[in-house]
């Protein structure tokens, strides 16, 4: 057993944390500022582009589609590296959406010709994918999804409604989540990659959050969506598959990015407990100030624990469907906790905007929902325990 | 015992819908299969028999029935051997 890192990937973890400090912090246009960005829910694009020249597009993706060919581990490392430096959490949850969701399963399921049409591009940023699974009726229960797919001769005609799409109104592939069979359930949904400007798919103006508030979401409305067979993602009736493999990658790699986001917390709070002086001492020095801020610490050096185990295990090509679960539940309810600690820590200031602590809150909250409810997390991981 | 009566014996002590079931009976009709149950299924089937499947291989067609579990089994055990 070794939980170090090896010096490459400390390394390579740095670089990551150096950049995401350096060039995703402020931005050359209007709104530059994190804060004027979450104000106007603004996608930081260049901040995208930037990721992209980095190769950050592309981490997972092999050298021969211009990626970097990375494992889980690294992947994990380098989106934790990204939370620390880089307080913009919507764009990284925009990174996390495209690379997650719509490129790994590509990589994992994509024919030949698939990869070749969309992966280059999607590694250097030219094309965003998102990910079209949730519907208004079906949310945890993904798989009772009502958007239908009927095929008709060489083509299949889509139709149905999808809501709470990340990337949607910046997006241009989707991988759209359609039933070839409702009798069948779970093993009619199928995938399909369908290209912005297919004629009859639409979509909505962006949806106002609570928080993520720079990651575009938005309503995708199929209307007779004629796509040829050849953009089925895998095979007909694969889609269960396909969406329990990508949720593990995501469980993985996407709560990498809020670990450094808390590491940042941390980092934060600790200077600002030492600098502020209440009753004629820091307030560090307080003991109702300083054990939230070892919870804090206790936190973060366990879900990275669980959530590195997580990604070890996938890079030995080992199934974690148990453990993606548990590392879900607890990376996110850390981050919550976290962020109401760091709050209440700078009181009155914790509470207003200006100073920036209050938008990881709002942030937050959101990890507790997507990639699966953490109730449906606790479902998992009491199902298979056997109960 | 086989594969087969292995399988069997997991159905059968997971739900009550597996009485009388035949290896080759449709375990989404019989109701055996949803979401959740293929993700333990496959848990079981990679302790059970020490193999490992493939994302590509978590595949409707390969869970349709006992019959069809078994021989992408016996096809992995082979593969690994």
């Amino acid at each position: 057993m070794d939980f170090g890192l090896t010096a490459e990937q400390s390394a390579f973890k740095k670089s990551v944390f150096d950049f995401a400090k350096k060039e995703l912090v402020v931005g050359s246009s209007e709104p530059k500022t994190m804060r004027e960005r979450d104000k106007a829910s603004s996608f930081f694009r260049e901040g995208f582009e930037k990721c992209a020249a980095f190769g950050i597009l592309g981490l997972p993706v092999p050298e021969r589609y211009g990626g970097l060919e990375r494992d889980v581990v690294d992947c994990a490392l380098a989106m934790q590296a990204l939370g620390r430096g880089c307080p913009d959490s919507g764009l990284l949850f925009t990174i996390c959406s495209h690379v997650l969701t719509c490129e790994i399963p590509i990589l994992l399921f994509g024919s030949e010709a698939q990869k070749q049409r969309y992966l280059p591009r999607m590694v250097t940023g030219e094309i965003i994918g998102c990910h079209a699974m949730s519907e208004p009726e079906a949310g945890s229960d993904a798989f009772s999804l009502t958007a239908t797919a009927e095929r008709r001769g060489d083509h299949f005609v889509l139709n149905g409604q999808k809501t709470f799409i990340s990337n949607a109104p910046v997006a241009d592939v989707f991988l759209v989540f359609a039933t070839t069979n409702r009798a069948k359930g779970w093993a009619g949904v199928t995938g399909f990659l369908v290209e912005r400007g297919t004629k009859g798919l639409s979509v909505g103006k962006p949806l106002d959050k609570m928080g993520l508030k720079t990651s575009p979401t938005g309503e995708v409305t199929l209307e007779d969506v004629e796509v040829p067979v050849d953009a089925v993602l895998g095979k007909v009736g694969q889609g269960s598959a396909i969406f329990n493999a990508e949720m593990e990658w995501e469980r993985s790699c996407l709560f990498a990015i809020h670990l450094g986001a808390m590491e940042r917390q941390l980092d934060d709070t600790i200077r600002y407990a030492q600098d502020r002086k209440q009753f004629g001492q820091p307030i560090g020095g307080f003991q109702a100030v300083s054990h939230k801020i070892a919870d804090m610490k206790v936190r973060i050096e366990l879900a990275e624990l669980v959530l590195l185990k997580v990604a070890w295990m996938k890079s030995r090509g080992v199934r974690a469907p148990l453990e993606s679960a548990i590392s879900k539940l607890f990376v996110s309810e850390s981050f919550v906790q976290s962020s109401l600690d760091a709050i209440q820590i700078r009181g009155g200031y914790g509470f207003m905007s200006e100073y920036e602590v209050e938008r990881d809150l709002r942030d937050a909250i959101g990890s507790r929902i997507y990639s699966g409810t953490n109730e449906i997390q606790k479902n998992i991981i009491a199902s298979l325990l056997g109960l | 015992m086989t594969t087969q009566q292995i399988l069997l014996q997991y159905f059968g002590d997971k739900s009550a819908k597996a009485k009388n079931l035949a290896e080759g009976d449709s375990l989404l009709e019989r109701g055996l299969l949803d979401s959740m149950a293929i993700v333990k299924l496959i848990a079981f089937i990679e302790e059970r028999f020490g193999v490992v499947l493939g994302d590509d291989e978590f595949d409707p067609d390969n869970f349709e029935t006992v019959d069809a579990i078994a021989k992408l089994i016996e096809q992995k055990s082979a593969a690994a051997s």
